[in-house]
């Protein structure tokens, strides 16, 4: 007697929630940190499976494409398509369902590519339902939730589809880079020796800019280490700086180490720290600029997805000049020649010296911040702290780039060549970045 | 590689009673546990040698008979029992005085250092939180059960981080000197490997030699040649003699990076470190090691201890290997060749070692410390024991990579400041069961199953003697956080005979340390020296317990340190003999071991030098584990221009031209023409020739093989070539592509006869593997000759067989059936014997049960071994010290598919467990570096380390591959009984020692039949598996008895990868990758 009266009192209640349209639940919807939380989510998940660099950069972008090319059907009068300015993404088909809501449907495109390209699934399985928990609470209308989920995940399918001929596959089993002898090529350096990463990623297709060496950089100085030549005054200056660092100076190299695994050995005892990659850092920042912009769903979005393309091909363009180059590291030399004992203030990443990753692609997603929020835009920057590092405090995300790639002489694994012509090359990129991809319309 | 699932094996072996019975502690008196607390200043990972454990010693302390028990503890105290019969003991550390005032107590030796007639005792310390409070204790014996600790009046009160100290008189002053092993202070991880400090001496620590003068000890390390660098982690030190000089040397096994040292006595107070010179390959991160003969040929060998896991599941979960390109860099840098692996060091008798732990099957047993060679069953012949099991897996990898640094997020490092308790809480804790194994005789080596050992346990020291008086030998465990273990030996219930020696030694040296017994049983010889440190941080009693078989008398020798000999016959078994060293006689030393050699090594500086190009094929092929690029020369020896002195055809490697070489008075001289000719083809990489008159011209031209894996599919450098000779040794170029124009294939092997009967001679050629493509299979061509020298590729028509059969090394044309044509044998990697017979010039299979003998084969030799007038065959295999095992039940197989579907071809070697299941070989990174999608299907390697097969694939996948398997490791030779059909003839074991890539024969020593020569080995293996490098040339005598092997080849003695052994009257050429061609002449009897 008791259920049939309870089930009679539920079925009034879901009748009652049917009679008045509910549009709370759209209002919630609009809050851009649903989609922070996701990409939060996203980034904790690329530093527990450890993502290199380039490749984490490539998860960052393919799933906030995805998101982004959900997103604009909310506007699509304000937003333009990525298709016809991202190399061979074809169109998405336009969403025709009415009960669609576009800001929930990028949420599931984003999380469904996100969960294809990270390893974990059972940390993105936690976030889902949570989420999921989270969308019931705003009464979100069940055929709503439905519609959405299947438009995001369509479109999810759709940018994954055209993921899978970027060549990433292709490149897991092209052969390893084989040790040079000669002293001026690149050698794995201390403590783990680990082997180079992703020495073909400049044959993963390029989102932007036209190829991979579109915006080569100058020829490194010339290999030579005659005492007071000019590569090995680049090489004394890494030697000497170490020496004469003020703690400001240290912490600008710790606070921009952003290496995504580093160990720490005791013996045959061993343990790691992780954190995120430079372009995790600089999603990082997107983060802090959107929020105290104070961007709304759509912008906030707009802004990850044009800072994770510069992202994506800045990379690319650094790695092809890194294995072309093949520039030995500094910490193999001075140990060699100079001083045994010698150790960087940071562990020297498993990669090529020339030209300095994170010179070019803070440069590159700095100049695509600027853009978006203009130059003097200042900020506190509050990426590290989960890590363990200070925030700091900058004018402009060009000063912010700027640091990052002199910290990386602080920290003793650059040259100064790699570091200005880095700033460089990964200009180039963002400025056509900027000219070539238009996102929002006039 | 180990298949068996250890935990499965303990659940059901308790029916038969067990040699050795745990005591229980409470019961026998023995109140002791090392246990280790925590605390955020000193722990594992402050302190490296956390885990390490105490050691034991075991001797008479009070002459009454009974051997007492001392026993290290790390934070607590250190304790004496006086054993008081009937295996009941009295702790008496207070008493004594010796429970060590100073802090963290590693090992323990008791000697009677003061010649007093009381042994004393030497505790080593490695100090407290600061560093500090670590000097060597020294309790001497009062000899009324009290002690006075007096090492700094000894001069040994030591302050270095010491592991143990052992005893000896190393320049036979007749006085005992000290070898102090300290490990090193410094950080792991702050080490460049570059900078090799080995010659530095550490003012603080490094191992010491301490000379004993009058009683006060010295260190003369620098003087005598003993490295104490920073760099030495020592964690074993073995003193023996290796040469049979009758001079002490030492062997010091080190953790991590540093390689072991192997001290040789040079007789004047000084050492050479020869262990380069001896050794091939050893330990990685060395633990504790034990020298004594096992094979009881009176030599006496070194077993290492190591980390490598035995069970799977912990392979997959706790191991990582070292890769290709970091092994280079620290061989590069003087560490020489080190592995992740147990390693047993055979003494050859001729300053050299072969490392046969992979044969002897002892070469993973978990992370080990303390390892023992002693008679457990009285059968005469060593067993092992070998005490292991950490505390914590500090290399759990699911811990190193997610665990550990999630939690270092969550615990927030600031400053450099981690909040350690947390970070070592969550290391898992695993309890790994001791290993031993049964010396079955002649090298043999098996699990002891039931010896009651095996008990899962964090084990240390550990050390043997006879506790009960009983005629056998006890063994006392120290255990970290856990009681130790005292095991009474049952061996009594076996009713094999024992002797026990006891001698009494010069004033100086009461102990007799370094005296050597030679036992002479009914069955064998047994060899053992007094020298009570062996193992892990222990000494053993000093009285030897020697098990005899069923001998009722035996002879003894003693051979005391100042070289005087006893010699006793018929001495009547199960009693303790004495004797004195006053009533020993004077002995010429015999100079050791020279047989009368037939051998003689010459080479010329002329000789060429083999050069291969820098290619690494992990690189490209990355789930492979024996690289391919690594297979010439394989030379020919013949007269190319007609003067009757033959001359020589020297396969180059890619980059490296073809040497065609003729003899001239006393060098070899190049043809221009020829080098011009050579110099074009240089970017092919050629492996073997083969000479023949080709077009019936009268001279000899040559068809050269192209393969190896560093060239593209695509090049036409694949083609083989065939260059003519005009008579006078000049050659050009034949314009054909060879095997044909379709061709461009990776060969290697090439042979010819005349298979159609119509007066030319035709070719086959082989294919080694598909470039890129490791794990699919090869064809081998039949070349057919029109009579003047060109070539039809006619195996479609006459020998469909042949295509597509296997990964092709050798094949050799024999009339088999006797029937007057030429029949065919083909071998291969991944391939079986198959015969094909000659059918009016059709070869057709011929089936017999070798087809299934499939293996790794290298090489055919066919020639008549039996001296029956028909040919038989030896056929070089992988051999079976390696990693690898296959039988007809564990198959090794390799599934050739492209399993992630990225348009790349994948092979994935498994093997069979005995669950009928099949696992990968490869780690789980490993497999993820190759297929980057299973990662998602495996987040951590908990998920891995039970995946089979089918469930890392799938079934579909695994049916759709290409599949092949072997069962078959070993080299074999076979007795021709006449049409296709054969019978296994035995070979010496030895043979199996590394991989045979050459095979010779002739009548050596001109007695009439043929010996044989053997040569192999392969370098460039991954350091999963470890180089193939036991080897040094076989030669063995064909005697009526059967094949004999002799240890030193009677001179032929050669390190290097044997490629082609070539005997040439009376001269023996031996084509080396990578090393100058050499020449043995051997003497005609």
């Amino acid at each position: 007697m008791i259920k049939k009266i309870n089930f009679k009192i539920i079925l009034l209640f879901v009748l009652t929630i049917s009679c008045t349209p509910n549009t709370e639940y759209i209002e919630k919807l609009e809050n851009p940190e649903l989609f922070q939380d996701a990409m939060q989510n996203l980034t904790d998940v690329i530093v527990y499976d450890i993502f290199s660099p380039p490749v984490a950069s490539r998860v960052y972008a393919y799933p906030s494409i995805a998101a982004y090319e959900t997103m604009r059907f909310s506007k699509p009068k304000k937003f333009i398509t990525l298709s016809g300015q991202v190399k061979e993404l074809e169109q998405v088909k336009s969403p025709e369902d009415k009960n669609i809501n576009f800001n929930l449907a990028a949420l599931y495109a984003f999380n469904k590519v996100g969960r294809a390209l990270i390893f974990s699934e059972d940390k993105m399985d936690s976030f889902d339902e949570i989420f999921y928990k989270k969308i019931k609470s705003f009464k979100t209308p069940r055929r709503v939730i439905k519609s959405s989920k299947k438009y995001g995940e369509f479109v999810a399918d759709h940018v994954l589809e055209w993921a899978k001929y970027d060549n990433y596959n292709q490149t897991r089993t092209y052969p390893k880079y084989t040790i040079r002898e000669p002293e001026n090529f690149w050698k794995p350096t201390p403590p783990d020796y680990m082997d180079g990463i992703e020495p073909h990623w400049n044959k993963i297709r390029t989102l932007v800019i036209k190829s991979a060496g579109m915006f080569p950089s100058k020829p490194p100085i010339k290999f030579d280490l005659t005492k007071g030549s000019p590569f090995q005054n680049q090489l004394q200056q890494v030697y000497e700086i170490g020496e004469n660092l003020s703690d400001e100076q240290i912490e600008m190299a710790k606070f921009w180490d952003c290496n995504p695994y580093v160990t720490h050995h005791r013996g045959h005892a061993m343990f790691a720290t992780k954190k995120i990659t430079p372009g995790g850092h600089w999603i990082g920042i997107t983060s802090v600029a959107t929020r105290k912009a104070k961007s709304n769903f759509s912008e906030t979005i707009n802004a990850y997805v044009n800072v994770s393309i510069s992202l994506f091909d800045g990379f690319i363009s650094c790695w092809d000049e890194k294995w072309k180059t093949l520039v030995v590291r500094p910490e193999t030399l001075i140990n060699k020649y100079y001083d045994e004992e010698w150790l960087p203030i940071l562990q020297t990443p498993p990669f090529p010296e020339y030209t300095s990753g994170h010179s070019v692609i803070s440069r590159a997603a700095a100049v695509t911040l600027t853009d978006l929020f203009g130059e003097n835009f200042n900020f506190v920057d509050t990426t590290e702290l989960k890590y363990g590092l200070p925030e700091r405090s900058f004018n402009s995300f060009i000063h912010a780039s700027e640091e990052a790639a002199i910290s990386r002489l602080y920290g003793g694994i650059h040259y100064m060549m790699a570091i200005e012509e880095g700033v460089t090359q990964g200009n180039k990129v963002g400025v056509f970045i900027v000219d070539n991809l238009q996102t929002k319309s006039n | 590689m180990y298949l068996i699932f250890i935990t499965f094996l303990y659940s059901c072996n308790n029916q038969k009673p067990k040699l050795f019975e745990l005591q229980d502690l409470n019961s026998i008196g023995i109140n002791f546990s090392n246990d280790l607390g925590f605390s955020n200043d000193f722990n594992v990972y402050k302190y490296r040698n956390y885990y390490n454990g105490g050691g034991v010693s075991l001797g008479d302390i009070n002459n009454d008979g009974l051997i007492d028990v001392y026993l290290t503890a790390n934070q607590k105290s250190n304790k004496l029992f006086l054993n008081q019969g009937d295996f009941t003991f009295k702790d008496i550390t207070d008493l004594a005085g010796v429970k060590g005032d100073k802090a963290w107590s590693t090992g323990v030796t008791m000697v009677d250092l003061n010649s007093d007639g009381f042994m004393d005792i030497y505790v080593c310390n490695s100090g407290d939180v600061k560093g500090d409070n670590k000097q060597n204790e020294l309790f001497i014996n009062n000899g009324d059960l009290t002690f006075t600790e007096s090492a700094k009046k000894y001069g040994l009160a030591d302050r270095g981080f010491s592991t143990h100290a052992t005893f000896f008189d190393y320049d036979k002053d007749g006085d005992l000197d000290a070898y102090i092993l300290n490990n090193s202070y410094q950080a792991i991880g702050s080490f460049d490997l570059r900078r090799n400090e080995r010659t530095k001496r550490d003012s603080l620590g490094g191992d010491k030699l301490m000379e004993n003068i009058n009683g006060h000890f010295f260190d003369v390390s620098d003087k005598a040649g003993i490295y104490g660098s920073v760099i030495g982690f020592g964690l074993g030190v073995s003193v023996g003699d290796v040469n049979g000089d009758n001079w002490d040397d030492i062997f010091v096994s080190n953790d991590f990076f540093e390689r072991d040292y192997l001290y040789i006595n040079q007789k004047n107070g000084t050492f050479k470190e020869s262990l380069t010179d001896q050794m091939r390959s050893i330990s990685g991160a060395s633990m504790g090691a034990d020298m004594a003969d096992l094979n009881n040929d009176g030599l006496n060998d070194i077993f290492v201890t190591e980390m490598l896991p035995s069970d799977y599941q912990r392979l997959k979960t706790v191991t990582t290997f070292e890769g290709w390109n970091k092994y280079q860099y620290v061989v590069k840098n003087g560490y020489h060749h080190q592995f992740t692996r147990n390693m047993l060091h055979l003494n050859n008798g001729n300053n050299t070692f072969s490392e046969i732990g992979r044969w002897t099957g002892v070469e993973a047993s978990d992370w080990s410390w303390g390892a023992l060679f002693f008679d457990m069953d009285n059968d005469g012949f060593k067993d092992l024991f070998i005490a292991n099991g950490i505390y914590q897996d500090l290399t759990d990898q699911d811990y190193l990579q997610y665990v550990s640094s999630e939690e270092v997020i969550k615990s927030v490092i600031t400053n450099n400041q981690v909040d350690y308790k947390r970070l070592v809480d969550i290391i898992p804790s695993n309890k790994v069961p001791n290993h031993s194994y049964k010396n079955t005789g002649d090298l043999g080596f098996e699990n002891f199953e039931n010896s009651g050992l095996n008990i899962p346990s964090f084990s240390n020291g550990s050390a043997y003697g006879d506790l009960d008086n009983d005629g056998d030998l006890d063994l006392v465990v120290n255990n970290v956080n856990m009681l130790p273990f005292v095991f009474k030996n049952k061996a009594e219930t076996l009713n094999n005979n024992f002797i026990k020696i006891k001698l009494i030694g010069s004033d100086r040296n009461p102990n007799s340390l370094g005296a050597k017994i030679k036992v002479k049983t009914q069955l064998t010889n047994i060899y053992q020296e007094v020298q009570p440190v062996r193992g892990f941080q222990s000494s053993m009693d000093l009285v030897a317990t020697i098990g005899v078989g069923k001998s009722k008398i035996v002879d003894i020798k003693i051979t005391w340190p100042s070289g005087k000999v006893t010699m006793a016959k018929n001495l009547n078994v199960n009693t303790l003999h004495e004797f004195d060293v006053l009533n020993a006689s004077i002995s010429e030393v015999k100079s050791p071991m020279l047989d009368n050699l037939i051998f003689e090594k010459n080479i010329q500086n002329y000789f060429p030098v083999h050069k291969e190009n820098l290619y690494v094929d992990f690189d490209s092929e990355r789930l492979s584990y024996h690289m391919l690029s690594t297979q010439g020369p394989k030379i020919s020896i013949a007269d190319l221009n007609g003067d009757s002195k033959n001359d020589i055809v020297f396969p180059g490697a890619k980059g490296y031209p073809t040497q065609i070489l003729f003899a001239n008075e006393d060098e070899w001289i190049h043809k221009e023409k020829n080098k011009n000719l050579l110099e074009q083809n240089k970017e092919t990489e050629h492996i073997e020739s083969a000479v023949l008159d080709v077009d019936n011209d009268g001279d000899l031209d040559i068809y050269m093989t192209s393969g190896g894996v560093e060239t593209s599919i695509y090049s036409t450098s694949l083609f083989d070539i065939l260059l003519l000779n005009d008579g006078s040794g000049i050659f050009t170029k034949s314009i054909q592509n060879l095997p044909d124009d379709e061709s461009k294939i990776s060969s290697e092997s090439v042979t010819y006869a005349d298979i159609d009967s119509d007066g030319d001679l035709d070719l086959f050629v082989g294919e080694r593997s598909k470039i890129g493509k490791y794990g699919l299979p090869g064809s081998g061509y039949i070349l057919v000759n029109d009579g003047t020298g060109n070539f039809q590729n006619q195996t479609k028509n006459l020998a469909p067989k042949l295509i597509n059969i296997g990964m092709i090394t050798d094949a050799a044309f024999y009339d088999f059936d006797n029937d007057g044509d030429q029949d065919l044998i083909v071998v291969g990697e991944f391939m079986g014997i198959n015969f094909f017979e000659n059918i009016e010039g059709f070869f057709k299979p011929a089936e017999n049960i070798w087809k299934q003998k499939t293996g790794w084969w290298n090489t055919i030799d066919i020639f008549d071994i039996d001296g029956d007038g028909i040919e038989d065959i030896i056929i070089g295999n992988h051999g079976t010290n390696s990693r690898f095992k296959a039988s007809e039940n564990n198959p090794i197989l390799c599934y050739y598919n492209d399993f992630d579907g990225n348009g790349r071809g994948e092979g994935v070697l498994a093997f069979t467990s005995n669950n009928g299941k099949e696992y990968p070989y490869a780690l789980r990174h490993n497999l993820i570096d190759q297929m980057k999608s299973l990662k998602k299907k495996f987040p951590n390697y908990a998920t891995f380390k039970n995946a089979d097969l089918i469930s890392i694939f799938s079934k579909q996948l695994l049916n759709d591959s290409y599949v092949c398997s072997i069962n078959t490791l070993s080299t074999i030779a076979l007795k021709n009984n006449g049409n296709f059909s054969f019978t296994k003839i035995p070979l010496p074991k030895q043979v199996q020692f590394s991989p045979v890539y050459s095979i010779a024969h002739s009548d050596i020593d001109k007695d009439g039949d043929l010996d044989i020569l053997m040569g192999g080995n392969l370098y460039n293996v991954k350091p999963e598996v470890g180089s193939y490098d036991a080897s040094y040339g076989l030669f063995i005598e064909n005697t009526p008895e059967g094949l004999v092997f002799h240890p030193n080849g009677k001179g032929f003695n050669i390190t290097g990868e044997i490629r082609s052994l070539v005997v040439d009257k009376n001269q023996l050429w031996v084509g080396r990758n990578r090393d100058t061609l050499s020449r043995f002449i051997f003497k005609n009897k």
